[in-house]
């Protein structure tokens, strides 16, 4: 029979939280937000990067994106999706999840149809933060047909 | 009544992210709760060469680092020869696209798992709940790590999560003994 032993640390982090001072949870919460506010900027320049360096590998795969490339697209998008969600630009967000989902799909089903990840980029184009934002009539039109390529091929949302 | 305080002033932050710019983010929002110390890089080496020279008190380690998958860095922490490093609380980082991974992550001996985008509340809960909350580690042949077991523990500051946690939503027909242990957080 295999051992288990049970431990009881005294960690650092438990011991810290405790001394005197700090902050409040309100404070905190509202010093982050001025922080991450901070750098809001760069933020918009490395999502027009990205989605510069997504366009990049679509255009090498127009014929067909093998595997390593649908990674590629999503280890990018991932950032995307990171920076899109902290900020709150909401159509993005949609947009580029959808791009996850479509080229997760197509790599778990072996298929490399450039299409779909190309109508995503293009759309994420569209609602990158530093183009003109398309009207709220406009983003829903955009994302609803968005919606119906990933119907079309059916891959579940990835969360 | 005056709210309850966090001291982070004087915790070590390891930050282990294969984006400089989550990197970035993350570390501003700790700037905000108070924490000075914080060490990031890259990959899953550069943390090993790190926790070689120095101790952290907290960890950040994301699902799956260019070098190495998240879990395998959770449990070199969790064999280190000395504590009470082996035993630090770590937080894994979720990309939206590497969810296949969090059973993983969870399985080396992660205490939390979070989902990018993360938010400033839910990282600064998170931290809360660990400094607070005290919990057994489990050491066997195959795991090192927090018991995942939980019985009664509130979070912390009396916060509720979710709708389904407040007592209050605990009907007549439903006694709080039958509630699913699931639920609880």
């Amino acid at each position: 029979m295999s051992s288990v032993k049970v431990h009881f640390p005294v960690l650092p982090l438990q011991e810290a939280v405790s001394r005197p001072g700090g902050i409040t949870r309100e404070n905190a919460l509202e010093d982050a937000q001025k922080n991450l506010l901070e750098i809001s900027g760069e933020a918009d320049q490395t999502i027009e990067t990205t989605i510069q360096a997504l366009e990049g590998i679509v255009a090498k795969g127009m014929r067909g994106l093998s595997p390593d490339q649908l990674r590629e697209i999503l280890s990018h998008a991932d950032q995307i999706v990171t920076l899109a969600g902290t900020f709150n630009y909401v159509a993005l967000d949609r947009a580029t999840r959808g791009l996850c989902d479509v080229a997760d799909g197509l790599m778990q089903a072996g298929k490399t149809d450039a299409a779909p990840v190309a109508v995503h980029i293009r759309a994420m184009h569209l609602f990158s933060p530093l183009c003109t934002a398309p009207s709220p009539e406009e983003s829903s039109r955009i994302l609803a047909e968005l919606a119906k390529v990933a119907a079309h091929y059916g891959y579940a949302p990835l969360g | 009544m005056a709210q309850p305080r966090l001291n982070l002033k004087n915790v070590s932050v390891l930050l282990v992210d294969r984006s400089a710019y989550n990197r970035a983010l993350i570390s501003q929002a700790l700037r905000g709760f108070g924490i000075k110390h914080i060490t990031g890089c890259e990959t899953g080496e550069a943390a090993n060469e790190l926790l070689k020279q120095t101790g952290f008190d907290l960890c950040l380690i994301e699902a799956e680092l260019p070098d190495m998958p998240g879990s395998d860095l959770i449990r070199a922490i969790r064999k280190l020869p000395r504590e009470p490093m082996r035993f630090v609380p770590i937080i894994a980082l979720s990309g939206y696209t590497q969810f296949r991974g969090l059973s993983t992550v969870r399985d080396a001996g992660a205490n939390l798992v979070l989902k990018k985008p993360i938010s400033p509340q839910a990282l600064f809960d998170r931290i809360a709940w660990l400094g607070r909350t005290k919990r057994a580690y489990i050491e066997t042949g195959s795991y090192i790590g927090p018991d995942r077991r939980f019985h009664d523990i509130d979070p912390p500051d009396g916060g509720y999560k979710r709708a389904s946690d407040k007592p209050a939503d605990v009907s007549p027909e439903r006694p709080a003994s039958t509630v699913p242990e699931g639920t609880r957080p």
